[in-house]
């Protein structure tokens, strides 16, 4: 076990109870990912198995060991990735990664090598002399995470890494991590963005109010609930009796609207878009798109807690 | 160490600030020098201007007029607008000589001129020295039976002899240009310190990059420890800096006793800098504040303890405030050394009370960095 966090309560000096008795494992070589909305105690927990922050009850152990603020040992196999991009303005790309590696490798020459490695591996060799302020928003993720990954090590902790970052960027930012895990470190990435985690993430806890609410492989977790196909028609105009003529059809579990889509979710079986091509066929509803979709964890989320991640 | 490297990196990148101050203080030091060696063997009579209310309307009162004349300016303002015209410093001294002051004077002890002064004015301090020269005379001569048709002459002519002054032959007279070069460290040196230390230990203090530090494998205790030596090393090769050019600038003046014990003085005052530096930096987070709080204090400390304006012309209220500066301290036992010309013990002890004091703010300025520091610690908590 790399990572095994056991009925840890965290409660700020303002009250709010961040983390209540919060359990899971991480086991060595996973993607795990911790998926949550905003303010779910994602940070808070990384925060806790880092020993930045102090947890009334509970124990956190990683590679097997009780971690405490003092046990740099532990630390020297860690690698952080924090959700602010954490580097020094008056130092060059090249200077800020040779300062956070030589935090943990004390050799020059070492040193100098692995932080060769960790700019080719995000890509900014045409930036090594660059001030950060002169970096892209993308760039400078990249840099964070060059940071965070350079004296390789055996456990990478990534939080929300690609936070206002564009599309290719995160792309990049998400190949990279896949690519750290097959060269052999374990992976804890918390996000509430559930398209990445379903993406790259082998093993998926799901947080709300810091507490656990489901966990397991993607497949489990989306064979947990109900529902098994989405189908949504978007109709040149809005006509509330169409909904009982839609909930009338087999295996439908709900029907709405939202704005002029029609909304028709389904449960487990067969795929409903023949019966609802038939029932506007013979009610002569006139459509402009119909698109049919698999659970997401997104629908996980909102069968559990019934509310949406995004919220 | 990477630390350390990172500390002179920092402060490389914060050069100009060091460029900077240190351009201003010689600028500020070679004018003042200038300046100072043009005039400092040279008394200039200053005549101050009075307005002078006559109630008694006597000879005698009349002879008091005549004899101020040579050493004041009457002006003649409306009494009815004299607060004005004193508000506007267009006289700096108001006289009254009250009704009966003639009869009063010489047949009882008791018998006062009304004199207000404006209380930043040095001339106006000396112009109730100038006249209780005469009424003193006049007394000496009432006393001995001495006054007769003459008496007014006589003593004006007394008092017109010039006192001569006789300098040592020594370069005592030019020892106020290191003694003022030294005064200015005061400023100098705080604003240097404050401005980069503070500027290099925000950066340190930044919550992420505290937490990135903290994720490393180099222990709180060593990182801490590291930053102390640079930031003392930082304090003392800025003091050094300012030694060496002292030395560039009076060689002839400063190799003696009095720039000794100066030296003395300026190596606790930066050390009480430093602790005081902490301070600020344990209160505030933001570079920018700390970089305001800086300028704010060593500016505004240097006008009121004595830096910029000698402490004996600074009102009582104001030194009595400026108390809670390092400087005024440090300021205070500049002006003390300065001045001596023999060193034991026992003349020493004004000059090691006022160090003491500077040890002490230093050990309650550490102590409340801890103090702040650990319950910010917790409040992260």
């Amino acid at each position: 076990m790399i990572v095994k966090v056991e009925n840890v309560s965290k409660t700020y000096k303002n009250g709010v109870k961040a983390l209540q008795n919060l359990s899971f494992e991480v086991r060595e070589g996973e993607i795990f990912g911790l998926l949550g909305p905003n303010g779910s105690g994602k940070t808070t927990s990384i925060n806790c198995i880092l020993s930045l922050l102090k947890y009334e009850a509970g124990n956190i152990e990683i590679f097997g060991e009780s971690m405490t603020p003092e046990r740099y040992d532990l630390k020297a196999q860690i690698g952080y990735v924090p959700q602010q991009v954490a580097v020094f303005n008056e130092l060059t790309v090249e200077e800020n990664i040779d300062y956070f590696c030589g935090l943990y490798v004390k050799d020059k020459q070492k040193r100098k090598s692995l932080v060769d490695e960790a700019i080719d591996f995000v890509s900014l060799n045409d930036y090594r002399k660059f001030y950060p302020k002169k970096l892209s928003g993308g760039l400078l993720r990249r840099l964070n995470i060059a940071c965070g990954i350079a004296h390789k090590p055996r456990l990478i902790i990534l939080d929300e890494p690609t936070v206002a970052v564009d599309p290719q960027s995160r792309n990049k930012i998400l190949e990279g991590i896949v690519k750290l895990n097959k060269q052999g470190a374990t992976i804890v990435y918390t996000s509430h963005y559930m398209e990445e985690v379903e993406q790259i993430c082998s093993y998926i806890v799901i947080m709300d109010k810091g507490q656990v609410v489901s966990h397991g492989t993607k497949e489990k977790l989306k064979a947990m609930i109900n529902l098994g196909e989405t189908i949504e028609i978007t109709l040149p105009n809005r006509n509330e009796a169409y909904l009982d003529l839609f909930r009338q059809l087999p295996n439908v579990l709900d029907c709405f609207y939202k704005d002029r889509i029609l909304v028709v979710k389904s449960g487990k079986g067969q795929t409903n878009i023949p019966n609802v091509l038939q029932l506007m066929n013979e009610h002569d509803i006139k459509y402009e798109t119909i698109y049919s979709s698999l659970p997401t964890l997104n629908d996980v989320f909102l069968e559990i807690t019934g509310k949406e991640l995004r919220d | 160490m990477i630390v350390s490297k990172l500390y002179w990196k920092l402060l490389k990148k914060n050069g100009f600030v060091f460029i900077f101050y240190l351009g201003i203080f010689l600028m500020i030091t070679i004018l003042t020098a200038q300046s100072l060696r043009n005039n400092n063997t040279q008394y200039e009579d200053v005549k101050v201007k009075v307005a002078l209310y006559d109630e008694d309307q006597t000879t005698f009162t009349d002879n008091i007029k005549d004899y101020l004349k040579d050493y004041v300016v009457f002006k003649d303002i409306d009494r009815n607008r004299v607060d004005d015209a004193f508000f506007y410093r267009e006289v700096e001294v108001v006289v009254i000589i009250p009704e009966g002051f003639t009869t009063n004077f010489f047949n009882s002890d008791v018998a006062n001129i009304n004199i207000k002064v404006l209380p930043e004015s040095t001339k106006a301090f000396t112009f109730e020295q100038v006249i209780n020269k005469y009424l003193n005379l006049v007394r000496v001569y009432q006393d001995n039976d001495l006054i007769n048709e003459d008496y007014h002459t006589e003593i004006k002519e007394i008092l017109a002899k010039e006192v001569m002054i006789t300098l040592p032959e020594s370069n005592l007279e030019n020892y106020i240009l290191v003694h003022f070069y030294y005064n200015y460290v005061a400023y100098i040196a705080f604003a240097l310190i404050t401005t980069l230390m503070g500027t290099i230990m925000a950066t340190f203090k930044s919550l992420d990059i505290k937490r990135r530090n903290n994720i490393g494998s180099i222990s709180n205790r060593k990182m801490n420890l590291v930053l102390l030596v640079c930031n003392t090393l930082l304090g003392l090769g800025v003091l050094g800096i300012l030694i060496v050019l002292s030395i560039i600038l009076y060689k002839d003046l400063i190799f003696n006793l009095n720039t000794f014990y100066l030296i003395i003085n300026s190596l606790i005052y930066t050390v009480t800098i430093i602790a005081l530096t902490y301070f600020i930096i344990a209160l505030f987070d933001s570079r920018q504040i700390i970089g305001a709080i800086a300028n704010v204090l060593s500016l505004g400390s240097a006008f009121i303890t004595g830096v910029f304006i000698p402490q004996e012309f600074l009102n009582k209220g104001i030194l009595y405030f400026a108390q809670i500066f390092p400087s005024f301290w440090f300021i205070k036992a500049n002006d003390y050394l300065a001045d001596l010309t023999h060193f034991d013990l026992a003349i020493l002890k004004p000059a090691f009370q006022a160090f003491l004091v500077q040890i002490i703010m230093a050990i309650v300025f550490i102590g409340l960095s801890l103090i702040i520091s650990k319950r910010k610690q917790l409040a992260e908590n």
